[in-house]
């Protein structure tokens, strides 16, 4: 029961409860069983290694297999606890037992100073016996003068080394030793474990908070009593899952499950208030990542391996199966993609001097996939864009301030979703289109901007399609600014160097000659006007236009400062099409819009 | 000191006292906070707590309470550090302190400030201790960061975590403290993020509102301005060098709230609650992919600038990405 | 010479001289370095008439001395040098190599030296040569096949107990056949089933654990066969249970992707798998299996996972990406194209 008065030392609970038995030992039977008949046999090697994640019975493991080979009236191979040498082992007069923590005694001294003691026989058994924990922190020079001692120990010793990082040993060390893997402890026996020390105490605690204990503590069992202790300590004799969670920092279950529906909507409004809810009440920000994280991990390995997740999923049944609900209406590359986002998020955070914000802007961008160049960006974005189509979906939204967004490459893209199935094109599978290697796509300007606004519904771009096709000579009213702005983008792509001293400019017709084409920079940019009129940048810029419009240009550079007037105020150039485009031709304008969007080198034509 | 100047953490304060009462006290905690949470009030009162002769502790009238009220109390050490680190020498010199008994009661305690500035070396020479410490002693390490300590301490203390407290309670200990309106002290508070004593800090500074000030003109002359006109914006980012890192989260903060105003039903989560009308009109100079972008790019800013980058280039390049962004959504405008 | 040969050498007693014993199978090399030590010398006087020196820092006086001993009521001396570096590659040791030759070849006749090395021999050089010629060079190389088993199976029965030939190769298949490492297993099975008398599979299946290259194999193989339920499942295990570090696993994932990557293209050039087992250097079972699992991928997938696993090892190691998540991502990501 709890004491109640002075400042007095209490044992820390796991302390009070660590098994002094191999029955006490919990989730590690397989070596148990052996450890117990080698106590009955007396076939003991000199030398064993016990691997595993922390808190996982190690080091309990070792103590009692310690006394037990030393006990002289073992109980079914444990140690029968009431014999001179186990009380001796038991006690401060214990010389034969003895613990060593390689990490604060790494260096070759400590070795040393071990195998000088070794040839002294044990005080009261038959055996002295060595635990050295956490063996992997030695030095290499302490590992070789212990391999010589490992290799021919006197028949009175015995070691055990522990570790949670066996990968680090030398392999010599490694086939000198019997090896025992301790497992991780799955949740059920961490709870069935904590719900036996409740009862014994007389706490109440309720099923979720015990959840969470053993949840958080990943398959340790040390962890959780750790944990359940200070449950307890903090919360009495009545313990609730609102405790556990305040006094872990965590959000619950049940916000993770509302977070990540808001994901998978992409409701960033919910997302942000969700977030602000955490900071209201004083959650911590990287906590509440890891868990997410974690819960997106599950719900990825519930989708992939559906029938029998148990093996890599830690949770009780019912958390199964809401993970199995979340899983079914799923967008696995958003699912991806949030992991990897988070997790970079996850890595940084701790350093960040405003980690709310951080954490709202990676909900932003797992739910706007529009504004990411990465593959998964691309994947996620055309899966959207598909179902839209397929719902019939008008491609244009209205954004929700009255501001233009930078939507328009999605329009493209569904431009050319649509156009490719009206004219029969195969479209190979976007998983290998990668984007082109400009900065983000919002900064660019599509070509037809007018044509992509229009293209709403499939009806309608169906109807397009139509119409061009029908067409025979046709008058193309274009714009010069529209298409000075799409050669920008071009000139971007092919000409770096100048696409700065171009950002600016304006490209205006002359109205006395249809054949020139004005380009007026900001007032005092000579220098810029210079370097543009150098022959090899404006015949470029010639070919460009040419290529585009069809028709022959001169350039002339001025700056706003010396601007003739002969600029036309009226940007709107015709241009009569002689021939209608052939089916050849439109099927390449629509290639070349892909290869404009996506880059040459990612745009295959497959003819069906 | 007393319990009222505790707003907020009245949960943990409840849970501390059941394990004092209950006698579960252990001899070493980590008090993990950001800074500004209220680590130093909450281990002091803690220590009071821990130390206090009376009935329901803390009385605040026994003489053990008085003496830690007037920061005299003969078995409270406090451990700080002008220096960046901690280095081995104070830890030593605690480790040969520790063997001595306390003069008054059955207790001594010993605050580490910034625990987590410990040098590993003094670490290292700090687990011993941790691992055995003399029975009346209590250790409480003050950490605004878990990650700057070993694992091995970390495994061998109690974590007391400190949570930030609500908007609401921050304001209202603004509001007892410093002398402004309860409209601006909601506005710190929610600048501060449930850290108590940083909303303070703020409230009380000239510098912060004139740094707020500033950073806003800058945010609006950048979506109006000329690339050249962005270029002289340095001139402030140079004239406050030391600041330059605050004045970068400040402007973050104002590009997150237009985000937010973005979304329409977010106005309650707005920060700068104070500045409504120019939030919407950067909201209105900015798309929303710009708004990420350069939240982005002054992330880069930011680390740059802590990873020692050349100053200047580092700011400037930022103002023109800004500018250039503003001048791009202007002038698509212009086309549609 | 063949170290059956040596055996019965040293059980007739029959010896003196240079002997060098070396090569990868610790098991049995140790155990005739017992038992020769056992057959040489004379219980009683023992501690006298034999000296064991370390090879790393000893010079060469030291060795001398010991080897010009003589011997003390017995006939013979044995002196025992272990890894000794003039048989390693560097030529860093304190030992001069001719003067050492020199020595050995003029010493005492009564004076038994065994030059005991952990690991393999430089043959090229001049002590090893020499050795060799007069036929005392020893290698211990792992055993395989029919005498693997024979010998796992006197094993186990000298310890009471038996086991099917099945699970003998269950054990072998888990964890290799270095002897070391089966005698200690043997050993932990033996005191598993207790009062039972057979070794079955699931026995070694509770207690043996596999080696790294074993499970990660399994791994691998899930992988290749896009399946990436299983893949999980043996990466859990590898982690969760084995304590393993993830650059070990990631690093063959990346080897298997190479390896059917390498497969496939010359496979596409025409080349049969026994020409691709000899130019890739690997074993013509594994090229097969190989060969098979390309067909599960495209270049173009194979080419991207290579990219993946530098991607993700990268990310893991700046601390981008939380490891076991990193592999899980790969694992997702490859088997479900």
């Amino acid at each position: 029961m709890l004491k109640v008065g002075d400042p007095m030392e209490y044992t820390a609970l796991y302390r009070e409860w660590r098994p002094d038995t191999f029955d006490e030992v919990v989730g590690q039977d397989h070596v148990i069983r052996i450890l117990k008949n080698q106590t009955n046999s007396g076939r003991i090697s000199h030398a064993y290694l016990f691997c595993g994640p922390r808190g996982t019975g190690k080091t309990s493991t070792a103590k009692i297999f310690g006394k037990a080979i030393n006990c002289t009236d073992p109980q079914d191979g444990n140690p029968c606890g009431v014999c001179r040498v186990c009380t001796t082992i038991d006690s401060e007069n214990n010389m034969d037992v003895i613990e060593i923590d390689a990490a604060s005694n790494t260096g070759v001294d400590h070795i040393r100073e071990i195998r000088d003691k070794i040839k002294y026989p044990p005080s009261v058994g038959r055996y002295r016996v060595y635990i050295i924990d956490e063996v992997h922190m030695l030095s290499t020079s302490a590992f070789n003068a212990f391999l010589k001692t490992l290799e021919e120990p006197p028949d009175h010793i015995v070691f055990i080394l522990a570790t949670t990082e066996a990968h680090k040993l030398p392999s010599t060390v490694l086939s000198r030793c019997q090896r025992y893997d301790f497992r991780r402890i799955t949740l059920k026996v961490i709870v069935d474990r904590l719900k036996s020390i409740a009862k014994r105490m007389g706490i109440e605690v309720e099923d979720e908070a015990l959840d969470t204990i053993a949840r958080w503590s990943e398959g340790g069992m040390r962890d959780s009593i750790s944990l359940f202790d200070q449950c307890i300590s903090f919360c009495g004799t009545s313990i609730k899952e609102s405790d556990v969670l305040a006094i872990l920092g965590t959000a619950g279950n049940e916000f993770l499950f509302d977070v990540v529906n808001n994901i998978m909507k992409g409701d960033i409004s919910s997302l942000l208030i969700q977030i602000d809810r955490l900071v209201e009440e004083g959650k911590d920000l990287s906590v509440f990542l890891k868990d997410l994280i974690n819960h997106l991990r599950n719900l990825l390995i519930v989708d992939i391996c559906g029938d029998d997740p148990s093996g890599l999923l830690d949770v009780s049944q019912s958390t199964l199966e809401e993970y199995r609900r979340q899983a079914s209406n799923m967008n696995q590359s958003r699912l991806v993609r949030s992991i990897e986002i988070l997790s970079e998020l996850d890595a940084e955070i701790k350093w960040n001097t405003r980690p709310r914000i951080m954490v709202e802007m990676a909900m932003v961008r797992i739910c706007r996939p529009q504004d990411g160049n990465s593959i998964e960006d691309l994947i996620d974005r055309i899966a959207i864009l598909e179902k839209q189509v397929s719902e019939g979906i008008p491609i244009a939204r209205v954004s929700d301030i009255n501001l233009s967004d930078a939507r328009r490459t999605d329009e493209d893209i569904a431009e050319i979703i649509q156009e490719s199935t009206s004219k029969k094109l195969g479209f190979r599978d976007l998983d290998e289109i990668k984007p082109s290697k400009d900065e983000p796509a919002e900064k660019d300007k599509e070509e037809h901007q007018g044509k992509a606004q229009k293209a709403g519904k499939q009806e309608e771009a169906k109807k397009i399609a139509k119409d061009t096709n029908a067409q025979e000579a046709t008058i193309e009213k274009i714009d010069i600014e529209e298409v000075w702005d799409s050669l920008l983008k071009k000139i971007r792509r092919e000409r770096m160097a100048i696409f700065p001293l171009l950002r600016s400019t304006k490209l205006q017709l002359d109205s006395r000659n249809k054949n020139i084409v004005n380009l007026v920079f900001p007032s005092q940019q000579e220098f810029y006007v210079a370097a543009i009129e150098k022959e090899d940048n404006s015949q470029y810029i010639e070919g460009l236009l040419l290529e585009s419009t069809g028709q022959k240009f001169k350039l002339k550079c001025y700056t706003e400062d010396n601007v003739p007037n002969s600029i036309s105020k009226d940007n709107i150039l015709e241009i009569t099409d002689e021939e209608a485009p052939s089916e050849e031709e439109e099927k390449e304008d629509i290639v070349q819009k892909a290869i404009d969007i996506f880059g040459k080198e990612y745009v295959e034509v497959i003819d069906d | 000191m007393n319990t009222f100047d505790i707003i907020g953490q009245s949960a943990l304060i409840n849970r501390l006292k059941i394990a004092l009462e209950s006698g579960r006290i252990v001899h070493s905690y980590i008090f993990a906070g950001l800074p500004g949470a209220g680590k130093r009030t909450l281990s002091n009162f803690f220590a009071k707590m821990l130390l206090c002769d009376g009935g329901s502790k803390p009385c605040n009238t026994c003489q053990s309470c008085s003496q830690v009220d007037s920061q005299n109390h003969p078995d409270l050490i406090r451990l700080t550090s002008q220096t960046k680190t901690i280095g081995v020498e104070p830890i030593r010199e605690l480790r040969a302190d520790i063997g001595i008994k306390p003069f008054q009661g059955s207790r001594k305690i010993y605050i580490i400030e910034k625990g987590d500035t410990m040098t590993p070396q003094a670490q290292n020479a700090f687990l011993k201790t941790l691992e055995e410490p003399p029975e009346y002693a209590v250790i409480i390490i003050l950490a605004d960061n878990l990650a700057g300590l070993l694992s091995t301490i970390v495994s061998r203390c109690q974590i007391i975590r400190i949570p930030g407290l609500s908007t609401r309670q921050v304001a209202e200990i603004i509001e007892r403290k410093a002398n402004i309106s309860s409209e601006m002290a909601l506005v710190f508070a929610r600048l501060s993020e449930g850290l108590p004593g940083k909303g303070l800090d703020l409230a009380l500074s000239q510098e912060y509102r004139e740094m707020r000030e500033e950073s806003l003109k800058i945010l609006e002359g950048l979506s109006k301005s000329s690339l050249v006109q962005a270029m002289g914006y340095i001139d402030y980012f140079l004239d406050n060098r030391d600041k330059a890192i605050e004045i970068l989260d400040l402007m973050e903060l104002w590009l997150r709230d237009a985000l937010v105003l973005k979304q329409s039903s977010c106005q309650d989560i707005i920060i700068n609650m104070d500045k409504l009308t120019y939030i919407k009109s950067l909201a209105n100079n900015f798309t929303l992919s710009h708004i990420q972008c350069i939240i982005e790019n002054i992330e880069d800013s930011k680390k740059m600038l802590m990873s020692h980058a050349n100053f200047h280039l580092a700011i400037e390049n930022l103002l023109m990405k800004i500018q250039g962004s503003g001048e791009y959504v202007r002038s698509s405008r212009s086309t549609v | 010479m063949d170290y059956r040969k040596l055996f019965r050498e040293i059980n007739q007693g029959q010896w003196q001289g240079v002997y060098l014993f070396f090569g990868e199978e610790q098991y049995i090399k140790q155990q005739a370095l017992d038992q020769a030590i056992d057959a040489l010398l004379d219980p009683s006087f023992k501690e006298l008439n034999y000296d064991q020196i370390e090879g790393a820092n000893v010079d060469l006086d030291t060795i001398i001395n010991a080897c010009e001993t003589l011997p003390f009521m017995s006939e013979r001396r044995l002196v025992v040098l272990k890894d000794l570096s003039v048989f390693g590659g560097k030529s860093d040791g304190d030992i001069d190599e001719d003067g050492f030759l020199e020595y050995i070849k003029k010493m005492s006749d009564t004076t038994c030296l065994i030059l005991y090395c952990r690991d393999g021999v430089d043959k090229r050089k001049k002590v090893y040569r020499y050795i060799n010629k007069t036929g005392r060079a020893i290698e211990f190389k792992h055993i395989s096949g029919r005498e693997l088993y024979k010998w796992i199976n006197q094993k186990v029965e000298e310890q009471g107990k038996n086991i099917s030939y099945e699970a003998m190769g269950h054990i072998v298949d888990r964890i290799g056949n270095k002897l070391e490492d089966i005698s200690n297993e043997i050993k932990k099975l033996v005191s598993y089933v207790g009062k039972r008398d057979k070794i079955d599979i699931q026995d070694i299946d509770e207690v043996v654990v596999p080696t790294l290259e074993e499970s990660i194999f399994q791994l691998v193989d899930a992988i290749g066969e896009k399946k990436s339920n299983r893949a999980l499942v043996v990466l859990g295990n590898l982690i969760y249970e084995g304590g393993q570090a993830t650059p070990p696993i990631l690093a063959m994932i990346a080897r298997q992707f190479r390896i059917i990557l390498q497969c496939k293209g010359l496979h596409e050039k025409g080349y049969n798998s026994a020409t691709i087992a000899t130019k890739l250097k690997q074993r013509p079972f594994v090229v097969r299996k190989c060969l098979s699992q390309g067909r599960n991928f495209t270049v173009e997938q194979l080419k991207e996972g290579l990219e993946l696993c530098l991607k993700v090892d990268y990310h893991i190691k700046v601390g981008k990406i939380q490891d076991t998540l990193g592999l899980e991502l790969i694992i997702v990501k490859m088997c479900n194209q």
